[in-house]
């Protein structure tokens, strides 16, 4: 070193609280440094959501971190097309001054909902900047809770998701809630899940059940008790049937059978033992709610579910701060954005963190056609991505593991106050050239971004440095001292429960799909995958070499076939198939997939990036789904719908033999053959609740 | 030190005691596990795992120590799908031992199935011998692209083209115990430590810890009724049980 890192002791290993923002969840982590490098992600024990406990995502931030890909210095394109320069900071901050001042008052701002929009001090420190400088101000991510506060509003009265105590649970009941995988909180629901299965209240009586309704068998849906495959779109009238067999208005059994394509047995076994559970059993509505062009009704429906009989099992915390960003939902804001674009009313853009509209809205939409338009782009971003491909000016930016900033989870435990800190863990100016002193990349903060654009333009800064602007609006609530809450990672302090839920909510009419698909038809449904989710997290390697824990699929993107059909159509694993709507067609390999709705296919989303898992990496030319999505939104709060859309299936050619990228090759791993259990494990690792208690009966 | 091999008391569903200070276990309970891959993911940054590409993979040649397999059951609407982590099952009668002809794979005196890399020749007959097929050989030379190698976990070696490897049980986290309840001058406590895998895992599937400790998590469950140990009737002893995942729809 030529600067040694403050407090580094040679051969010790120092561990540094922060808090991920790679999905909404906002879990705590603790990062173990040696030597001035961050060496591992954990589990903060301390922390009330993660409680020690990590997923895949989190500890792949390291490779965020590290990334190969990572933008090393300002970039400036000469023209569009062309391929970015370096230039120096200084250069690119004068030009960016130069062209926010020039544009004052015609100037938007594409911040990231999911790191920024859930941070009150960056939503501080931008909304003071855009004030500074005559901005405006827009949000977005893929992942919108903007329907799920809608119908907790509705059903609930309160703005916020739910945190379902699903450890407390004797029955779930699952409405396409794939809550062990992605968003809002798979760690916290992880836990709790395992809680479910073998915790202290399994000593006591009967296993629990667990009950998934739903299109496609998830991971989620594999760790259920029982599956149930209703038509893609149709949960809605399924939690409107189980009403109304528990004697509350709803939609008639018989009708919810018929559009659901499950039996009215069925369906009336589920409220029975729905109703039998009474306080001890939760409904959840989910992720694959939230993509439908119903979902605010949706999951006003499954909540519904949830007032009835006395339940108190969905709980409500409470942020330590009040959420900077508005309840309007992330795509209605890049359609106001986008429409004064096309007006001609913004002169430029600076596009903050990776929000990556022109991957996850659909291109029939013309965001990117409106991007074309803005006489100045500028993004500050880590990594380059499909979005900043229309920047100007490339600023690299510092990642969360680099400095002060704050998060607040997107559900908090019930009956907790609570906000979660980061801090700088590495300098990774300390990454040194090979052969040489030049630092590897000269990143910076939010904090010093702005401040820097504002010091060019005669314009005070907020505060001294990052941490400062941090700690001053910590500061402002309660009583901890700041280096108590650095030291474990954010603040939570108990709360007194919210009182009694309300009764049952005024009923949506079932609004989903009620007409059978023409034949040839398919529904397609996309989902959030649990290691890429709206492809932020595609670029580390580990995310792409771990396999898909359903096809056992690696740095692929597939789409998954009920097996019958494909086997009706010839269609084989590996097999490239086309899919076909009115807006677009893409190839992709095939897996013909033993639980999925012979109406449905489906097709993770996050895959199909330019650098990992596209063609920068594995030389495939992985598609991105979005290309075939019409444009569609949530009619109540305009969040964008990605599940839904008809789509058409044809066959293109067999799997080559052997790996061949131009071929596009689907890699499998550790498939047995036949895709059956071996044998000698078939009796073993599973039992039925009877066998068991008759095993404890003998013993 | 003496071979213990013969000593310890292996009857399934009892709590060995042998002369071992230590006799390091895990139970997997599959009605926990989910399937995320947590386990995995934490492996491959505690390890240094090398990332091996795609059409690595598609030889088989992807480095996972520990993998969560799945297993279908059944046919559409009727499917059920099953997950089971599997790792080196650290065997007390370890077919992987007897056929290395460099002792590069040996049973340590804590009964871990331990690899000397710098011993190894590459035969690759102990993976073959392997009836878990939990030994995993490096074809090509491990690389990281900068600055990825800054990642890398100083506990822990590269190893080289042509070593097979496998997991260890983490040992380098049980020597960074035992060195610092050493330098404090006490002896190790329950559970005060574990495996990167089971430290990761939302569910709490893994349980990992010392079977000689009747304090412990891991010997508190190792005698569960659910209990069961894979390919048992082969005679290798695993250190690791599993617990059966339990179905529950009947009326």
């Amino acid at each position: 070193y030529i600067i040694q890192p403050s407090n580094l002791v040679d051969g010790v290993s120092q561990w540094f609280a922060s808090t991920c923002v790679m999905c909404p969840a906002g879990c705590g982590l603790i990062v173990r440094t040696m030597g001035g490098r961050a060496t591992k992600v954990e589990g903060n024990p301390e922390h009330p959501i993660s409680q020690g406990k990590i997923c895949s995502r989190g500890q792949s931030t390291l490779q965020h971190l590290y990334n190969p890909l990572r933008l090393r210095s300002p970039m400036q394109r000469a023209v569009r097309s062309s391929a970015p320069a370096p230039i120096s900071w200084d250069t690119a901050l004068a030009r960016i001054a130069g062209r926010l001042k020039a544009s004052r008052g015609r100037i938007a701002i594409l911040a990231d909902g999911l790191s920024y929009g859930q941070s009150p001090s960056a939503g501080k420190l931008l909304s003071g900047f855009s004030e500074a400088v005559g901005a405006s101000i827009f949000y977005y991510s893929l992942l919108d809770s903007a329907p799920w506060r809608a119908a907790a509003k509705t059903a609930h009265g309160q703005d916020s998701v739910p945190l379902y105590q699903i450890d407390q649970a004797d029955y779930l009941l699952a409405f396409h809630s794939d809550f062990l995988e992605t968003w809002p909180s798979p760690v916290y629901y992880g836990r709790a899940f395992g809680e479910f299965r073998q915790g202290a209240r399994r000593e006591a009586g009967d296993h629990g059940r667990f009950v998934y309704i739903g299109p496609r068998m998830s991971m989620t849906a594999a760790k259920a008790d029982r599956w149930l495959p209703c038509r893609p779109g149709t949960e809605m009238a399924v939690a409107l049937g189980i009403l109304s067999a528990m004697g509350r208005p709803g939609l008639s059994v018989v009708k919810a059978a018929a559009l659901s394509g499950l039996t009215e047995a069925q369906i009336t076994r589920v409220a029975r033992e729905f109703a039998a559970a009474g306080p001890r059993a939760i409904a959840l509505p989910g992720d694959g709610l939230a993509a439908l062009p119903n979902a605010t009704e949706a999951i006003i429906a499954v909540e519904a579910l949830n007032t009835v009989a006395g339940r108190g099992r969905t709980g409500f915390g409470f942020p330590a701060f009040p959420l900077a960003a508005s309840s309007e939902s992330y795509y209605a804001q890049i359609q106001r954005l986008q429409i004064s674009i096309e007006k001609g009313e913004v002169d430029a853009l600076l596009v903050v963190g990776q929000p990556n509209p022109v991957f996850t809205t659909p291109p029939s939409a013309g965001f990117a056609a409106a991007l074309k338009q803005v006489p100045f782009v500028t993004a500050f971003t880590p990594i380059p991505d499909e979005t900043t491909a229309y920047a100007d000016l490339l600023l690299p930016s510092k990642t969360f593991l680099e400095e002060w900033g704050d998060h607040l989870p997107i559900a908090i435990p019930g009956d907790i106050s609570m906000a979660s800190l980061s801090q700088p863990v590495v300098d990774t100016k300390y990454i040194q050239e090979k052969n040489g002193s030049a630092p590897w990349m000269e990143p910076r903060g939010l904090f010093d971004l702005t401040k820097a654009i504002l010091g060019v333009s005669g314009k005070p800064a907020p505060a001294a440095d990052g941490e400062g602007f941090v700690r001053a609006l910590w500061s402002a609530s309660g009583a901890n001292a700041w280096e108590d809450r650095v030291g474990v990672g954010g603040s939570w302090v108990s709360k007194p429960a919210a009182g009694a839920l309300p009764t049952t909510p005024a009923l949506p009419a079932y609004s989903g799909p009620r007409t059978p698909l023409p034949s040839g038809e398919f529904t397609l449904t996309l989902y959030p995958h649990l290691y890429w989710a709206d492809g932020r997290n595609a670029s580390a390697p580990w995310l792409q070499e771990i396999p898909d824990p359903m096809t056992m699929a690696v740095w692929n993107n597939w789409v998954e076939i009920n097996a019958e059909t494909a086997h009706r159509l010839g269609i084989r694993t590996g097999d490239i198939v086309r899919l076909t709507t009115d807006h677009g067609e893409i190839e992709l390999p095939a897996i013909p997939y033993p639980a999925i709705h012979p109406e449905a296919l489906a097709v993770p989303i996050g895959q199909g990036r330019y650098d990992f898992g596209g063609s920068q990496a594995t030389g495939h030319s992985v598609p991105n789904p979005f290309a075939l999505l019409p444009l569609s939104t949530d009619k109540i709060t305009g969040a964008l719908s990605y599940s839904g859309a008809a789509v058409r299936l044809s066959k293109v050619r067999n799997a080559a033999p052997g790996y061949d990228p131009g071929e596009n090759t689907l890699v499998i791993l550790q498939d047995r053959p036949g895709g059956q259990e071996p044998e000698a494990v078939k009796d073993l690792i599973h039992a039925t609740a009877r066998e068991l208690r008759s095993q404890k009966s003998n013993t | 030190m003496a071979d213990i091999r013969n000593t310890e008391d292996q009857t399934p569903g009892s709590t060995p005691k042998d002369k071992r200070a230590h006799r390091w276990a895990m139970v997997i309970d599959l009605d926990r596990c989910t399937g995320c891959h947590g386990c995995e993911t934490a492996c491959y940054a505690e390890n240094n795992i090398p990332v091996t590409g795609p059409e690595q993979s598609h030889k088989g040649h992807a480095h996972q120590w520990i993998r969560v397999e799945r297993y279908w059951e059944g046919s559409y609407p009727s499917v059920k799908a099953r997950f089971m982590p599997i790792l080196c099952q650290q065997c007390g009668e370890a077919p992987c031992e007897p056929v290395c002809p460099v002792y590069a794979t040996y049973h340590n005196p804590e009964g871990l199935n331990a690899m000397v890399y710098n011993r190894c020749v590459g035969t690759r007959y102990c993976g073959n011998n392997c009836p878990y097929s939990v030994r995993v050989f490096n074809w090509e030379e491990p690389s990281w692209a900068e600055p990825l190698n800054q990642q890398l976990n100083p506990d822990v070696t590269v190893r080289e083209k042509g070593v097979m490897e496998k997991c260890t049980f983490c040992v380098q986290r049980i020597r960074r115990a035992e060195e610092r309840a050493d330098a404090e001058g006490r002896p190790l406590q329950t559970d005060e430590f574990t495996t990167a895998c089971a430290q990761a895992c939302p569910p709490k599937a893994i349980t990992w810890g010392d079977l000689n400790d009747d304090a412990s998590a891991v010997a508190k469950l190792w005698k569960d009724p659910r209990r069961f140990r894979l390919l048992e009737e082969l005679g290798t002893e695993p250190s690791v049980v599993y617990l059966r995942s339990i179905d529950n729809d009947e009326d």
